[in-house]
């Protein structure tokens, strides 16, 4: 009896078996994390293929703690990446400090809603994060941020220079439920937009984003981190140099991402371990910001 | 300054231009405009909407022009003090804009932008004057219109000295990450300096507690 029962069971324990040794969080042909060394310099790269995924790699910003319910960031990621597939996540823009009660720095809306109205003159990159997953970033200098849908769809908007433009973004984010930060814009449509005269000098460690378009046209969302201490600008010159020529990506902007005060990064295999390749120096607890990957 | 405004006052300054709704918004006498009105009269920004609205016929592009000209266009011109009385009177007529936007007018949108571009200018302006001197931060005045600016989400960002990121990073017991920061951020000579102090310090400590328990020893 007891044979029987192994027998009948036996096939069964197999598929159960077979079935959770394959259950992956995300497909890792379009996500990588490497270390590599070019011209003396060495990076951890974290490479994410949206376009070649169909666009099911996505991004989602926790801005700061929600305004209604006052939840943290880490509570409030903690209750939205339930059932969610996280590849990796990381301290975001600046904050004016460190604690629970730190503020984002310049204009920021979170999920619609506005945390911060502030649009500073010193930071010419705003990053729209949007609700499916898409991240892009405008020169504000340019005067020339255009948005699908609503009643300002098409129009060239110049957000610094009339706050009636402003205004009507704002209502837009709302609307579209769009997640906004300010941050400085480092490179533009594969071009540096700082110098050595307009930028931090006293070197550090360094993260960036950057999104680009592959060799294939994909669009490709990459966390450069470079160990070595560099000035804001020869950092972002190095890593500029590193995407073109290197990677074979056309940059279409790149951002820096604080790993000063509020250092956060995990990145997770795509069996859901975490993996050490890169990790932050402070766990997500202490986050006040953060952009988060995920597939789905 | 006119405190009058008529149509033909506004558009004789470029008839020819303002004919072309594209560039209409770029091609705007400003400067003329505003030195033909008194641009501080809060009832005069309704009328000048009126009247370009009667014109343009698009309300987004009139609301975009008497928009610039009370803000952009207006802080261009104007000769403003950014002494801390004028950033309080400036924040009292962004409020009084602000206030009047609540009546669900037409113009409504547009006084609000104008009352929130003159809130933005007065954050931008503290944090500037914080920037400068960073002890005006723990100033009353400062901390004042800071608030008055957190109030309406125009939250300021006055930084912080590194006297002040060392005390965060040593209450945050972040050891390694400041070991880090002396190590890559500070010249050769500092760092001799800092290890001689130690030396003195651990030579001093330990040669005092000897003495000490010496004294003990012999009371």
């Amino acid at each position: 009896m007891r044979k029987i029962i192994l027998f009948i069971s036996l096939p069964f324990f197999l598929t159960l078996m077979a079935f959770i040794t394959s259950v992956t969080t995300y497909d890792s042909n379009y996500v990588e994390i490497s270390t590599v060394k070019s011209k003396g310099f060495s990076y951890k790269l974290v490479y994410l293929d949206r376009g070649a995924s169909g666009k099911r790699i996505k991004a989602k910003y926790f801005a700061a703690k929600d305004p209604y319910t006052k939840a943290t960031v880490p509570e409030r990621y903690k209750k939205w990446s339930k059932y969610k597939n996280i590849i990796c996540y990381s301290s975001g823009t600046y904050m004016d400090s460190y604690d629970l009660l730190a503020k984002p720095v310049g204009l920021t809306v979170d999920n619609g809603i506005v945390v911060n109205n502030n649009l500073r003159s010193d930071m010419d990159g705003l990053v729209i994060v949007y609700a499916t997953g898409g991240v892009v970033a405008t020169n504000l200098k340019d005067k020339d941020l255009t948005v699908k849908g609503g009643k300002i769809s098409g129009i060239k908007l110049d957000l610094r220079g009339n706050s009636y433009h402003r205004n009507e973004f704002l209502k837009w984010c709302k609307e579209n439920e769009a997640t906004v930060f300010q941050t400085h814009l480092l490179v533009y449509k594969d071009s540096l937009t700082i110098s050595s005269y307009n930028s931090r000098i006293n070197p550090r460690e360094r993260r960036f984003l950057a999104v680009g378009k592959d060799e294939d046209g994909n669009i490709v969302h990459c966390i450069i981190h470079s160990p070595e201490p560099s000035p804001l600008y020869a950092g972002a010159k190095r890593v500029l140099d590193f995407l073109n020529s290197f990677e074979d990506l056309n940059v279409i902007f790149l951002v820096n991402l604080d790993t000063g005060a509020q250092d956060v990064f995990r990145f997770f295999n795509n069996d859901g371990t975490v993996n050490t390749t890169l990790k932050g120096q402070k766990t997500i607890d202490s986050s006040v910001n953060l952009l988060v990957y995920y597939y789905e | 300054m006119h405190t009058k405004v008529s149509n033909k006052e506004v558009f004789e300054i470029n008839t020819k231009n303002l004919l072309n709704t594209e560039s209409i918004y770029d091609n705007f006498p400003y400067k003329d405009y505003i030195y033909k009105h008194n641009c501080l009269n809060i009832s005069n920004i309704i009328k000048s909407s009126k009247q370009i609205d009667s014109l343009i016929k698009n309300t987004f592009i009139t609301n975009s022009i008497v928009t610039r000209i009370y803000t952009t266009e207006l802080s261009d011109n104007l000769k403003i003090k950014n002494s801390l009385d004028s950033i309080y009177t400036m924040m009292i007529w962004a409020d009084t804009l602000i206030g009047l936007s609540y009546n669900g007018s037409k113009e409504s949108e547009m006084l609000k932008s104008i009352g929130d571009y003159w809130y933005n200018y007065s954050a931008n302006t503290i944090e500037n004057g914080i920037r400068s001197y960073p002890k005006n931060k723990y100033e009353f005045r400062f901390r004042y219109l800071m608030q008055k600016c957190s109030e309406k989400t125009y939250f300021t960002n006055t930084g912080h000295t590194n006297f002040e990121k060392v005390i965060i990073y040593v209450i945050d017991k972040r050891w390694r990450y400041l070991f880090y920061r002396f190590w890559n951020n500070t010249s050769v000579s500092f760092k001799i300096v800092t290890f001689l102090s130690i030396i003195f310090f651990i030579v001093l400590t330990t040669f005092g507690t000897k003495y000490l328990i010496i004294k003990i020893k012999h009371l």
